[in-house]
């Protein structure tokens, strides 16, 4: 299938160069957009992690009480957005 | 904005000075929209423009031209916060071919997905100052989650004059378009 531009408001079918062109931006668009899916889980889980001072808080309680609860809450976060 | 109080009543828009340059619409697929040899009597633009692309998670990009070619060096640097109904994300470009609207393909393809984008050119006929690009995208995703883009980029070398600019999706064509492309001078 032919591809076609719109020229200042006139379509006109591309030229050979420019078919080839279009290929080479469409596989690395599709590259891009793969490498940008694959790291969705980082992404993910940068928002569903704790704020800091709620982690600083955590591990000071954990600390005084001899619990987990950071370690835990990390834990969870790495385990709900698994790496893909 | 150019405007001219022309009574007592108000103003009413002046036609020297914000102009309507070229416009399109269309439901008959493309796969970009170029606008070339822009009149260098404005000193800057303003495109208002809707489409809808043919691929789903595809995000719309520009490229802008410089003596009839397209610019397809590395010398666009880009930002866009991407806002929607769950989360907050920032996409940026450094030393990119194109800017990038909607920041990594992220816009759907369903018939009610259509992106609406305000996007201003300023410094395009200027070799003092770099060739600017501001944006806001918008559309609602099937899925209902309504998604914002804002954002801005610079060609990085001043003294790159440019007359025109192209609108294409990172992948496939554009479905469905509607554009007016002004002219404003200062």
């Amino acid at each position: 299938m032919p591809r076609y531009k719109l020229l200042n408001g006139i379509r006109v079918q591309f030229t050979v160069e420019e078919e080839a062109q279009r290929d080479i931006e469409e596989t690395q668009a599709l590259q891009e957009k793969a490498e940008y899916d694959a790291n969705q889980y980082q992404r993910d889980r940068a928002t569903a992690y704790p704020s800091i001072q709620e982690q600083l808080d955590m591990q000071y309680w954990d600390k005084v009480n001899g619990t987990t609860n950071w370690e835990d809450a990390i834990a969870k976060v790495k385990l709900d957005n698994p790496k893909s | 904005m150019a405007l001219i109080k022309t009574s007592a009543q108000g103003l009413t828009a002046d036609a020297t000075n914000f102009v309507l340059l070229n416009s399109a619409s269309s439901t008959t697929d493309v796969s970009e929209i170029v606008i070339s040899s822009v009149s260098s009597a404005y000193d800057e633009y303003i495109l208002y423009f809707n489409s809808l692309p043919t691929n789903d998670s595809v995000g719309l990009r520009v490229r802008m031209r410089s003596s009839g070619s397209d610019i397809n060096s590395s010398v666009y640097g880009n930002a866009a916060t991407r806002i929607d109904s769950t989360t907050r994300s920032i996409h940026t470009t450094d030393g990119g071919t194109r800017f990038e609207i909607c920041g990594n393909g992220t816009q759907g393809n369903g018939s009610d997905e259509t992106l609406q984008s305000i996007i201003t050119f300023t410094n395009m006929n200027s070799s003092s100052f770099c060739t600017s690009c501001f944006w806001e995208s918008t559309f609602d995703a099937t899925s209902g989650n309504q998604v914002n883009f804002y954002g801005s980029g610079n060609i990085n070398t001043k003294a790159t004059v440019c007359d025109g600019f192209k609108l294409f999706y990172g992948a496939g064509n554009i479905s469905e378009y509607e554009y007016r492309f002004y002219g404003v001078k200062k």
